[in-house]
């Protein structure tokens, strides 16, 4: 089904707008918990808490990508709930924020430089200025939380390019943000 | 790493969420755009030509090929039939069409190295593995490991073939691929983010897996 058909079955609160999203995305929303959070239960716990903000978040937003709209839910429980357990294993979100700490320089008052809103725009402007490949990377990698692996099999190229493509974009994006005086 | 840059990285990870929705669409459908090739202009000039000659030797009183000598004696006449004879015979006989047939035909044992439940199959054992399971049975049977060859050359294939239209063809077997890494797909499904899963499921069949990827399963398994 359409996402603007889905979109509809939620505006007119009919319950099979759960039913036709998890039809459609969720396996994809569920990969995406798991890959972050490294347990099923938990992935899937995250999965029911999407559709019940997506429920409550509908009307009101008329995402034209539900899919990414979806996504952006889920991702921010799955972190929220990492947060909140104060998981200790690795994987998942460990690693990515072992990567992503290379964009980021020692300043030690980082909170009040990093204004919300800005630091998302300038997120934004960043992957603009980028091809679409390197973007598809970027964002399967840190919003997706892809593989490595994964992400060569889909984006066609071998896991070493793919490797060294996000190794140097952690380094102009951090060269960016430094640019733009958000660090 | 330190708690303080662990809690801005988890910042960072956290404003990503923020792309827009719109790159976050692109980037989950991402496919390569083909390299421009000069063989394919080259093939499409051949086939012009070959095109252009069966029609002017349909409409010219004396044949084309005739005129300029490409006659065939009586014999190569037909010992090129009789080629053509045997290759359509091959075609017909090792002619295996559907991934049911391809699985039934050797008994549903006949390719598997183990035969296993579904809490304990290999998500993550680093390996890809192919796993079927016969309707109306619990058991689930996998396949040896894929070399890096087998998994380039099933790759190449996978995901395509005809759209099934409205109704969902019945499938004696459920196929899935399991990646080693936790994730799972199937040959039935078209490749999307949506189709990718966490442990087997069950789903409708979006495609009919075309020919060149279930003569590469026939390979692999055999």
């Amino acid at each position: 089904m359409e996402d603007c058909r889905i979109v509809d079955l939620y505006w007119a609160r009919n319950e099979d707008a759960i039913v036709e999203s998890d039809k459609k995305y969720g396996r994809m929303l569920s990969a995406l918990a798991y890959s972050l959070l490294s347990s099923r239960e938990d992935a899937e716990e995250c999965v029911n808490d999407t559709y019940l903000d997506a429920w409550g978040a509908m009307p009101d937003a008329r995402p034209t990508y539900l899919g990414a709209f979806l996504s952006k839910i889920t991702r921010r429980i799955s972190i929220d709930r990492f947060r909140s357990m104060h998981r200790q294993s690795r994987g998942g979100i460990h690693n990515l924020c072992d990567e992503l700490s290379e964009c980021i320089p020692a300043a030690d008052d980082f909170e009040s430089e990093y204004e919300r809103g800005r630091l998302a725009d300038a997120l934004n402007r960043f992957l603009y200025l980028q091809s679409e490949e390197r973007r598809a990377i970027f964002i399967l990698r840190y919003f997706y939380s892809r593989s490595t692996t994964e992400i060569s099999l889909q984006v066609k190229v071998g896991e070493s390019k793919v490797k060294t493509t996000l190794f140097r974009m952690r380094k102009q994006l951090r060269g960016f943000l430094e640019e733009q005086e958000l660090l | 790493m330190n708690n303080k840059k662990m809690k801005k990285a988890e910042y960072l990870l956290s404003e990503i969420g923020e792309i827009d929705s719109h790159l976050l669409d692109e980037a989950v459908s991402y496919k390569p755009k083909k390299a421009f090739s000069y063989t394919r202009i080259v093939v499409a000039a051949c086939l012009t030509v070959i095109f252009a000659v069966t029609v002017l030797n349909a409409m010219l009183d004396t044949p084309l090929l005739e005129s300029v000598g490409g006659n065939m004696s009586g014999d190569e006449a037909e010992t090129a039939a009789d080629t053509r004879d045997e290759l359509d015979a091959d075609d017909s006989v090792s002619g295996i069409l559907t991934l049911d047939s391809l699985l039934a035909d050797k008994g549903m044992s006949g390719y598997a190295t183990q035969t296993l439940s579904a809490d304990t199959l290999p998500y993550f054992d680093g390996q890809t593995h192919i796993v079927w399971q016969r309707s109306g049975e619990e058991r689930y049977y996998v396949s040896e490991a894929l070399t890096a060859a087998e998994i380039a050359a099933l790759e190449q294939v996978l995901g395509v073939g005809d759209e099934v239209g409205d109704s969902s063809p019945d499938t004696e077997y459920m196929v899935w691929i399991l990646c080693g890494d936790g994730n799972v797909v199937s040959p039935y499904l078209k490749e999307s983010a949506g189709n990718v899963g966490v442990g087997v499921f069950d789903y409708d069949p979006e495609i009919i897996p075309d020919e060149k990827l279930i003569r590469e399963i026939e390979k692999i398994l055999t």
